[in-house]
């Protein structure tokens, strides 16, 4: 066969599929109701941590109530900075959700991004975790005063590691060295991607202490490879009620902790809320939630909506000049 | 002679300097001499280099480069011959990514894909076009009904009735 | 003991079977198919894994590599073709035993050396990771900063073209690793304003494009379509096979273990096992003039070594992240979708999940012997799909995969993108192994050079400050220095004698 030849078979194939196509346009598409595809669920911090694995469980349980996949995607990086702004520079469809932190309420303070907690649609905030000071196990430091006077000791001389630069696990270690006379630069901050990371690193010997929740640090403490020395808290964690708080350990006032919720782009419409609140409220209530937070030694911070919004204005002034007591922002 | 590594090497020294031109501008960590722009810089220094190695191996080199001597030796067919079926490969993804929203994934994909067959095998365009929209219909099937990708159904959907 | 009930439990599953099986016939078709490679069936089987659990999802892709990599002999041996370029090294050899109507026994040999091939890198896989994995729980930023320098150096020397060139490659793909959002500051580095970019180059449509698209244009453009038609009857098997399999047993040992140290090697993969097996195992032959004359010692030896290089390849990528070779880079992908960040970390997280993916890999293995004995039989009628019909699928394939990644065609815009970057590479000589490397490596590259800069307050001299470190940093210098010196060396001959 010719080359011509084919050019015309083609051209008329093209055609008649063009003119079939046309007189079947006009039928249209039909409306369907949300959810009708696949929901990414973004989480700003690594595969592994404590945000990382609530957004496991919530997606989960949101898979099993909506009958649609919801894919846990792990966007890291720029200390949190590229998944809350997937999340939030998302279109407003509900097929983009993602699981907030405490972030949210920091960045905008250290001028990283514009983003502020109006950026979202609160949907339900979910767990929290408090602060911690871990060493490697079988480490020189028997607990956190020893900690604390190496570091008066020898300041700039060690390094310190739990999550990017100005994150909140920077910010547990900045307080907790203003608090005790400090520099906030005395440990010198080597920049992670999340807790786990963190760990891993101090673990294999490559920082000096690491200041992340204690909660996420469970799994390595289990594994006989890191210490917990002290949390930051009122209170005792009742997952591990032989830790002191830092107060008890060394006299120094200083509470930290995280928190993540779910939430979506502003503006969400009314169809999608209408499906998405009163599911989230199931989820923080469920036995599987509660049962997820025991395991994995988390605490459950269930909030509705409309009350968390309020807070959340409330959390956004307070770290403000909590950063600016501890020296992260001028 | 302008060879095909001379103008790898101008294209490769361009890239550099324009990447590390605009990676001057970025932002380093807070009292730290390192940053966003460290490692950019550092690859465009590297890559650079490379570039200026490859032109001056070609330039200086006491005999042209072997493997690139054999490499055009081979006769490789006309290229007016493979121009129709590279023009149909490139339509392809156009068609999907253009058309699938009027017309449905299934004709978008299965027109450009039996243009493309016809281009390589010059016969039976009927059987052609049969397997072709077959195939798509098929992809189309598995891809939104088992694996839930939303790939646009169009008119496929108002005229098969799922 | 508990762990590995645990593990058969997860493995013993309807899904996992039904993948193993799935995948298995996906790589042995795609396999078969003259200029369709392991690696694009990996590529193309990624939108797959997407919807399935993590063991299924592994199960899926190792199943398909390991049965890629036999199908590839099956075009040598018949067309003389090789079907994948694993296959070349001894190709000839297959297609004279087939003229000498012995196609039976070459491949038959290749089937059973390819199972023990497979059987032996998932036995060393099985008990080196674990234990890599404890000593590398004990790697800082230094190390890790140390082990990416040094696989890409072994990427970009190891590649067929010069060295030079493959440090082009490299360098380019480290290049495209930067764009996005970056990890230590979250400034927007070459996106040009582009939302889309902010999220980086992601690399599995940049995968497909590389070793889809780009094969497909290459086949198109620059190769004579060649049509062969295999009408060679291949007997049946008999006794005799295993026979002479046990008689060539040592030849099958060496080449496993060479495999999967080959394998394991960042950035060589199953062609570079099965011709330094060839190689050696000419070298030390008492018949080195059989090779290539239809040799079955060469035939053993490169076709355990090519199969067993999968599984080495895995080692690496599992414990510390950093593929073996492009085949696991794709699975790095895969692990990092499934919440399966690779690294030391993960046998202490979830050790079940990776015990489960060893007892797949064993039993993918077996299925091969099966499988691959059916698909034997079926080659001559399958391999007399043309490669006219096979393009435009595989073409729609490659958009549908790279449009799931995200659900945009924003992803098949970088597919094309890449297919067309990786062909004018390939036109030049570039090899492209390394750029997929360093696209890879590049975020950990870059990471934990920056984590070492903070943690040595800009001090180099700490980079070596740690035994493990000091010699992973004294051999990558020491590589680039023999390299450096002996292109000077050549070039100075060059100049004498010319």
């Amino acid at each position: 066969m010719s080359i011509s030849k084919t050019k015309k078979l083609i051209k008329g194939a093209f055609a008649a599929t063009v003119i079939g196509a046309a007189s079947l346009m006009t039928a249209g598409a039909a409306l369907a109701e949300y959810p009708e595809k696949p929901i990414t669920f973004i989480v700003p911090w690594g595969a592994g941590g404590g945000t990382d694995t609530t957004a496991r469980i919530v997606g989960k349980l949101m898979e099993e109530a909506l009958g649609v996949p919801v894919n846990v995607v792990n966007r890291t990086g720029g200390q949190g900075v590229v998944g809350h702004s997937a999340i939030a520079t998302a279109e407003p469809d509900g097929y983009t959700l993602g699981l907030i932190t405490a972030e949210v309420t920091m960045m905008h303070w250290q001028g990283l991004t514009d983003l502020t907690y109006e950026s979202y649609t609160p949907l339900g905030k979910m767990v929290g975790v408090v602060g911690g000071l871990q060493v490697k196990a079988g480490s020189e430091y028997a607990d956190a005063q020893a900690v604390i006077d190496a570091i008066k000791a020898n300041p700039g001389g060690m390094t310190g590691s739990g999550t990017g630069l100005g994150g909140i696990w920077h910010l547990n270690m900045a307080g907790m060295l203003t608090s005790a006379g400090l520099d906030a630069d005395a440990v010198r901050w080597v920049p992670s991607e999340g807790a786990a990371p963190a760990l891993q690193e101090l673990v294999a010997g490559g920082v000096d202490i690491v200041t992340p929740s204690i909660n996420e640090s469970a799994a390595m403490i289990e594994a006989g490879e890191v210490v917990s020395l002290a949390v930051m808290a009122p209170e005792r964690s009742v997952h591990f009620p032989d830790v002191p708080t830092l107060k008890e350990a060394t006299g120094i006032d200083w509470n930290a902790g995280s928190w993540n919720g779910v939430a979506g782009p502003a503006g969400l419409p009314d169809d999608v809320l209408a499906v998405l609140l009163p599911l989230i409220e199931e989820i923080q209530a469920s036995e599987e939630l509660a049962e997820f937070v025991n395991d994995r030694k988390l605490n459950l911070f269930a909030l509705p909506a409309d009350t968390w919004s309020g807070e959340l204005a409330d959390i956004d002034a307070a770290m403000g000049d909590t950063m600016r007591a501890a020296g992260i922002i001028e | 002679m302008l060879t095909k590594n001379l103008i790898w090497s101008v294209v490769l020294m361009i890239l550099a300097g324009s990447v590390f031109y605009i990676a001057r501008g970025f932002p380093t960590l807070p009292k730290q001499a390192v940053g966003a722009g460290t490692f950019p810089m550092l690859i465009a220094v590297l890559l650079g280099l490379s570039g200026l190695l490859l032109g001056l191996s070609e330039l200086f080199s006491a005999r042209p480069d072997p493997v690139a001597d054999a490499a055009s030796g081979i006769p490789a067919p006309p290229l007016s011959q493979s121009i129709p079926a590279l023009l149909a490969l490139g339509a392809v993804p156009l068609s999907c990514a253009y058309l699938s929203g009027p017309i449905g994934f299934t004709l978008a994909a299965a027109m450009p894909t039996t243009a493309f067959m016809l281009a390589l095998r010059r016969s039976r365009p009927i059987q052609t076009a049969i397997l072709c929209f077959g195939f798509c219909a098929l992809i189309f099937w598995a891809f939104t009904k088992g694996l839930l990708v939303p790939l646009a159904p169009g008119i496929f959907r108002t005229v098969i009735g799922i | 003991m508990e762990l590995f009930q645990q593990s058969f439990a997860l493995v013993l599953q309807l899904d996992v079977i039904i993948a193993l099986v799935a995948g298995g016939a996906f790589g042995l078709f795609l396999g078969a198919m003259p200029g369709l490679t392991a690696t694009m069936a990996l590529a193309l089987l990624v939108p797959v894994t997407f919807f399935l659990p993590p063991v299924p999802a592994l199960s899926l892709m190792l199943s398909a590599g390991s049965m890629a990599i036999f199908a590839g002999d099956l075009p040598g041996a018949l067309l003389r073709i090789p079907g994948t370029p694993a296959s070349a090294a001894y190709c000839e050899d297959t297609f004279r035993l087939t003229q000498g109507g012995c196609a039976e026994l070459g491949l038959g040999l290749g089937l059973f050396a390819s199972v023990i091939g497979g059987l032996v890198g998932s036995l060393i896989l099985t008990f080196a990771a674990p234990m890599l994995a404890r000593v590398a729980l004990n790697f800082s930023s230094y190390e890790y900063f140390w082990l990416a320098c040094l696989g890409l150096t072994c990427a970009a020397l190891v590649s067929q073209s010069t060295p030079l060139k493959g440090v082009i490659s490299l360098l380019l793909g480290l290049l495209v690793a930067t764009v996005g959002l970056d990890s230590t500051t979250g400034y927007p580095r070459f996106t040009f304003g582009s939302v889309e970019m902010m999220g980086g180059i992601s690399f599995i449509p940049a995968m497909i494009g590389m070793f889809a698209v780009a094969e497909l244009v290459n086949s198109i453009a620059r190769t004579p379509p060649v049509q062969g038609k295999p009408t060679q009857r291949i007997g049946s098997f008999s006794s005799n096979i295993s026979k002479r399999v046990w008689k060539y047993r040592g030849h099958a040992t060496r080449g496993s273990i060479l495999g999967t140290l080959v394998g394991a090697l960042p950035g060589a993969g199953a062609d570079i096992a099965a011709w330094v097996s060839y190689a050696i195992s000419k070298r030390l032959s008492k018949t080195p003039e059989q090779f290539g004359n239809g040799s079955e010692e060469g035939i053993v030896a490169a076709s355990s070594a090519n199969n067993s290089s999968i599984a080495g390849g895995w080692i690496p990528t599992l414990v510390f992240g950093i593929p073996g070779d492009s085949g696991a880079a794709i699975i790095i992908g895969v692990l990092y979708l499934k919440d399966l960040a690779p690294g030391p970390t993960l046998f202490l997280y979830k050790p079940e999940v990776l015990y489960a993916v060893f007892i797949a890999f064993f039993l993918a293995n077996i299925l091969l012997l099966f499988m691959g004995a059916v698909m034997i039989r079926l080659s001559t009628n399958i391999l007399r799909v043309p490669f006219s019909v096979l393009a435009p699928l595989i073409m729609i394939f490659c958009v549908v995969g790279a449009f799931a990644m995200n659900n945009s065609y924003f992803g098949v815009g970088i597919m094309m993108a890449a297919g067309v970057v990786a062909f004018a590479l390939k036109a030049n000589d570039i090899p492209v192994a390394p750029a997929i490397l360093g696209m890879v490596l590049g975020g950990l590259l870059e990471k934990t050079f920056l984590t070492s800069m903070v943690k040595a307050n800009g001090d180099p001299l700490m980079f070596f400050s740690r035994p493990i470190a000091a010699s992973l940093g004294i051999i990558t210098l020491a590589l680039w220095g023999l390299q450096l010196w002996s292109s000077w060396k050549k070039r100075q001959r060059l100049t004498q004698t010319g």
